[in-house]
């Protein structure tokens, strides 16, 4: 676990040093190593596609600026920066809201995700998603593991209480939960 | 991070539903942001997510069809025929069960009729019976547990359509005196004891409360009632206040633990993360 925390902390100096060195690889390198998770935080964030790409190239332009200045205080939490600048942007640019300060840090709990509505969903997820969800659905084996995927993930309630309420041990909800991924991921994966 | 630790604790899974302590969150988060195995996580447990809620909207959607296809049709000209149909539809089900029941019993009569025809045979005692007579006695033996299945799943529904009747003619009566609990919105800081308090019997089937939110706003709500523990007992998102500017729920009392409960409503705006609103807090006190 640290070895891996670690090794993210090293790249992130070394990349920080590089680009306010002058070295244009390196900038390519953090577009690179960042670009897909952090559009994957704003399209989850913003709930739109659309915006959720403008932000991401603006959030790259501002932290590539600030990179270059040498003005970002902590290296080792480029991807918290990266983050946190996405958010700020979204809340300051976006929403209206006033500024309250330029912050390196990310602070997690100031913005949420909203529950997409049904006008958004339609845009978040396409049709052949939706009818692998509906074969997989079908591929389930009793109608309790169905349950379980509606109640974890439609109607969010805790995995103690599912368990409870199905007679099911946690051991088995976590398999019909990690299989229910992986069957899922392979149908997308060959519907693509 | 360990990713089997991840996988073992949905740690993905939780942190896409907001079930992670913000810290362990923020953590996950940035580790999620170089890292293309958590990328391929959250990717397919997010569409997964979204694509189980786009079905559940639809299902719901579809359901809001029928019923406004039989709200049509209970006032147009072809009402009675439409009405006739539905009832066809309804009562068939019931019909075909009827029609084997009766099917079952006048087999059962027509078996235990033979069987006190027939002669029973009595071994000596002390010899083991002859071929004959034991694959007569096997053969007994065999109708008699026929006979006995028989019987109890006759008995079983019969059980069932009592059990049926009783719970639809329950839930056609009209409820009486079912309590209505007017709730305000705390206005010091939360923990201490509630000033409203619901004493609740065991017939009490529902309880009627009335949040009263103080500048609604946004364009719906959601509010999350908590039982004594903290835990979430029910959760909804898409409300909407009434004309008097209050969100009316009703409650099962059976589902409601004895204690301090808590109802936490949030505004739900058209982009960005819920708002809270007001929270709720009362006492349940279970009577005899």
């Amino acid at each position: 676990m640290l070895i891996a925390e670690r090794s993210e902390a090293e790249v992130a100096v070394d990349l920080v040093r590089r680009i306010r060195g002058g070295d244009r690889t390196a900038e390519d390198e953090l577009v690179a190593r960042y670009s897909r998770g952090l559009l994957f935080h704003l399209r989850r964030l913003t709930g739109d596609p659309a915006l959720a790409d403008d932000l991401h190239q603006e959030t790259f332009r501002v932290v590539l600026e600030r990179l270059r200045s040498g003005s970002i205080t902590e290296p080792s939490r480029l991807a918290g920066f990266l983050l946190g600048t996405g958010r700020n942007l979204f809340l300051g640019g976006y929403r209206k809201r006033t500024r309250r300060g330029e912050r390196d840090s990310v602070d997690a709990a100031a913005v949420d995700p909203a529950d997409p509505s049904p006008g958004q969903l339609a845009s978040l997820v396409r049709e052949e998603e939706i009818q692998e969800v509906r074969r997989l659905i079908g591929e389930l084996g009793t109608d309790r593991d169905r349950q379980l995927l509606f109640r974890f993930y439609v109607a969010e309630e805790d995995k103690e209480r599912i368990c409870a309420d199905l007679g099911l041990s946690s051991l088995h909800f976590n398999r019909v939960l990690f299989r229910a991924r992986q069957r899922f991921r392979e149908l997308l994966e060959s519907a693509r | 991070m360990d990713h089997s630790l991840i996988d073992a604790e949905q740690v993905a899974e939780r942190y896409l539903l907001g079930q992670l302590p913000p810290d362990e969150a923020a953590r996950f988060e940035e580790h999620s942001l170089a890292c293309p195995e958590c990328l391929d996580r959250l990717e397919t447990a997010e569409t997964l997510r979204l694509g189980l809620r786009a079905v559940a909207a639809r299902e719901a959607a579809a359901g809001v069809v029928r019923l406004s296809l039989l709200a049509r049709l209970a006032r147009s000209r072809l009402a009675p025929w439409g009405v006739g149909f539905l009832f066809l539809i309804a009562v068939l089900p019931s019909f075909y069960l009827t029609r084997e029941t009766g099917r079952l019993d006048r087999e059962l009569a027509r078996t235990r009729e033979e069987l006190a025809q027939r002669p029973v045979p009595v071994g000596h005692p002390g010899l083991p019976p002859a071929a004959g007579e034991a694959e007569r006695q096997a053969e007994l033996a065999r109708l008699r547990a026929q006979i006995a299945e028989r019987d109890r799943q006759a008995e079983a529904e019969r059980r069932e359509r009592e059990r049926l009747a009783a719970d639809l003619a329950r839930a056609k009566s009209p409820r009486i005196n079912v309590p209505v609990v007017p709730l305000s919105p705390e206005r010091s800081a939360p923990g201490g004891e509630p000033t409203a308090r619901l004493a609740l019997s065991p017939s009490t089937e529902w309880v009627v409360l009335s949040l009263e939110l103080d500048a609604p706003g946004y364009p719906s709500y959601r509010a999350t009632l908590a039982g004594p523990d903290g835990r979430t007992l029910w959760r909804a998102a898409g409300l909407h206040p009434d004309a008097q500017e209050a969100l009316t729920v009703a409650l099962a009392g059976a589902n409601l633990p004895a204690g301090v409960l808590s109802i936490r409503v949030d505004g739900l705006p058209a982009q960005g993360a819920p708002v809270p609103v007001a929270g709720f807090s009362f006492r349940v006190v279970r009577t005899p």
